[in-house]
């Protein structure tokens, strides 16, 4: 079974993802956390495979924070969640390793379902974050993308939704999602003082 | 057509009719000027005819054709000094054809000389006093004439000597020309600073406004955060909780209505507050950021459902123009119905959304390929007179068109020319 951290600062929060997340027995809760820190220290003994990071947290932030557990275990799926799923919060984030984002307010088999999509090597994105990526790799003189890559980050932000994405390119809807994660990889990898100038656009301050 | 249109049939493409052109007023002046010459040299010496004197009549045309000249050459070149010199050397030639025969420096003709003198100072504002100069020269030159000429001395026993005439007329030219020229150069000056100080006014008004509208962006920007952060969160939490307890009595038939409708609520309050705050932007009343918005809203609500979804922009794109203040807002929320309606009446597995400007009016369509059925008639009855409502009540044109290939909902917002 999966193990899953959840780091949050908001207690009703983080008790809420634990319970409904232990009820479906697909993942194991090792341990919840309300600060950043703590969650570095106990993370080779908890050694999970999935992390729940919030971004705004006491101390050090989730973006510092993902960057830190990644560094330590890049196996670790980190997983953000959020209020707003356009945030440019998120999309540093992501930028920081983060493999894709979970709003907070979703419902009970949603969540488990985005759970299940993100292991599964799945990951959503919405307009704006896709906006953001196609600046941040603009910006970078030779885009690390592949061709399909682009396809779908264009299809994205040109508002179409997966399932339309996936019947123009003939592929399937999942591979439509692990091609977005890949996106993110990359993203992480490639041109990131560009793709934080991209954040830092007052424009995508939401 | 009035003469004002005339005139400007004489400037050059780019400056015609454009009185915020830099160039606008310098070539109407000059235009203006040498039109009404050009007019009055045309109609006044038919009255010579009268006086016998027809045979100076092409003088006349000549000078009028060299202004016609000067006009076009504005028209075509945009420039005006080298056709001003031959067509005002052109004039002094003529003129010398008229004092010739009637006693040079001694003849009443001269007064044309200071005709010319004033044209040519009020056509240009920047040489204009040159003519003075010019005209000095010019009378010199008659003078010289005059005393090479042989006849004069018969003149000069009745008229007096031809050095005083000259002297005469070379005051008259300086003091005329002088004064003109200064009254007209000290009009400028103070039309220049006018302008200038108008420009002024408007530069720091709009820096003004440019501070105002930050301070603005910047209030709606924490707000926003202030939400995402704190707001956002306790939603998120309530939510959350409830969802815990939709877990522990998910058997009870009792209680699980009241979660599920907590949970309804606090994710319509969430999406509703995130509607709200994207109105206070300030880009909000701009068409194409409203359709990025819907655009945005669609692609993330039919993901839920795998439905195909995708949106385009047609018709021409105009600049600068703006939807009434609540118009985005009222807009969105009829079309969430709209988008809600498909999913729950039509069984479509696609949806379009388009945006298309037309003349004063952007609309709005968002079109399915399923049929709205009347399934709970009294439920979608409510949602539609809702629309229907909302969008008279905001002034949109509404239209509902349901064929056999698909049901499509169009909402026209009238638009305004954006001010600032």
């Amino acid at each position: 079974m999966k193990k899953i951290i959840i780091i949050e600062d908001n207690r009703d929060i983080r008790k809420g993802f634990a319970e409904v997340i232990k009820d479906s027995g697909k993942y194991e809760v090792v341990k919840d956390y309300d600060n950043c820190e703590e969650a570095l220290r106990n993370l080779k003994r908890d050694n999970p495979d999935i992390v729940l990071m919030d971004i705004d947290l006491p101390g050090m932030s989730g973006i510092e924070g993902t960057s830190r557990i990644l560094k330590q275990n890049p196996d670790t799926l980190v997983l953000i969640i959020t209020v707003y799923e356009d945030s440019n919060k998120v999309f540093k984030s992501l930028c920081a390793g983060a493999s894709g984002y979970i709003v907070k307010n979703l419902g009970m088999k949603e969540l488990l379902h985005s759970i299940d999509e993100a292991v599964a090597g799945g990951a959503p994105m919405s307009l704006n974050i896709a906006s953001m990526v196609v600046r941040s790799f603009k910006l970078s003189s030779d885009s690390p993308l592949s061709e399909r890559e682009t396809q779908v980050l264009q299809g994205i932000a040109q508002g179409k939704t997966y399932t339309k994405i996936a019947a123009e390119l003939y592929i399937n809807k999942e591979t439509v999602r692990s091609h977005i994660r890949n996106i993110y990889h990359k993203l992480s990898v490639n041109s990131k003082a560009d793709a934080l100038r991209v954040a830092e656009d007052k424009r995508w301050i939401v | 057509m009035s003469i004002e249109r005339l005139i400007n049939w004489f400037l050059p493409s780019g400056v015609r009719g454009n009185k915020e052109h830099p160039r606008y007023h310098e070539l109407y002046t000059i235009a203006s000027t040498i039109f009404m010459g050009t007019a009055a040299t045309c109609i006044f010496p038919v009255l010579l005819i009268w006086y016998n004197m027809g045979e100076y009549l092409w003088m006349f045309y000549l000078n009028a054709a060299g202004n016609l000249i000067t006009l076009f050459g504005i028209k075509y070149t945009g420039h005006y000094r080298f056709f001003n010199i031959i067509s005002g050397a052109l004039t002094y030639f003529i003129i010398y054809y008229w004092l010739k025969d009637s006693g040079l420096i001694y003849s009443t003709n001269i007064c044309i000389v200071h005709m010319f003198l004033l044209g040519g100072i009020l056509a240009d504002k920047k040489w204009g006093w040159l003519s003075i100069i010019t005209n000095i020269i010019y009378l010199n030159l008659i003078y010289y004439l005059t005393i090479s000429n042989e006849d004069y001395k018969i003149l000069s026993t009745s008229l007096g000597s031809p050095l005083y005439a000259l002297f005469m007329h070379c005051l008259i030219t300086a003091f005329l020309g002088s004064f003109l020229a200064y009254s007209l150069a000290s009009n400028e000056a103070s039309r220049k600073k006018i302008i200038s100080l108008r420009d002024e006014r408007i530069n720091i008004l709009d820096e003004a406004v440019r501070q105002r509208t930050e301070q603005l962006n910047s209030m709606r920007q924490s707000i926003a955060a202030d939400f995402h952060d704190q707001t956002g969160n306790m939603l998120a939490a309530i939510n959350r909780q409830a969802t815990v307890l939709q877990l522990r009595f998910q058997d009870d038939p009792e209680f699980l209505p009241l979660i599920e409708s907590i949970i309804s609520n606090s994710n319509g309050l969430y999406a509703s507050s995130k509607d709200f705050l994207w109105n206070l932007n300030n880009d909000s009343d701009n068409p194409e950021t409203l359709f990025e918005y819907l655009k945005s809203y669609g692609q993330n609500f039919y993901n839920q459902f795998d439905v195909d979804f995708s949106a385009s922009i047609s018709g021409k794109y105009r600049h600068l123009q703006q939807l009434s203040s609540f118009a985005a807002l009222n807009l969105i929320f009829i079309f969430k119905e709209v988008m809600n309606n498909v999913i729950k009446h039509s069984g479509a597995t696609e949806v379009f959304l388009e945006m298309i400007y037309q003349k004063d009016l952007v609309t709005y369509i968002l079109k399915d390929n399923g049929i709205w059925k009347d399934a709970d008639v009294e439920v979608e009855h409510y949602g539609l007179k809702n629309i229907e409502r909302r969008a008279e009540k905001s002034s949109f044109l509404y239209q509902l068109t349901k064929t056999d290939r698909g049901t499509s909902v169009s909402i026209g917002l009238p638009v305004t020319v954006k001010l600032l």
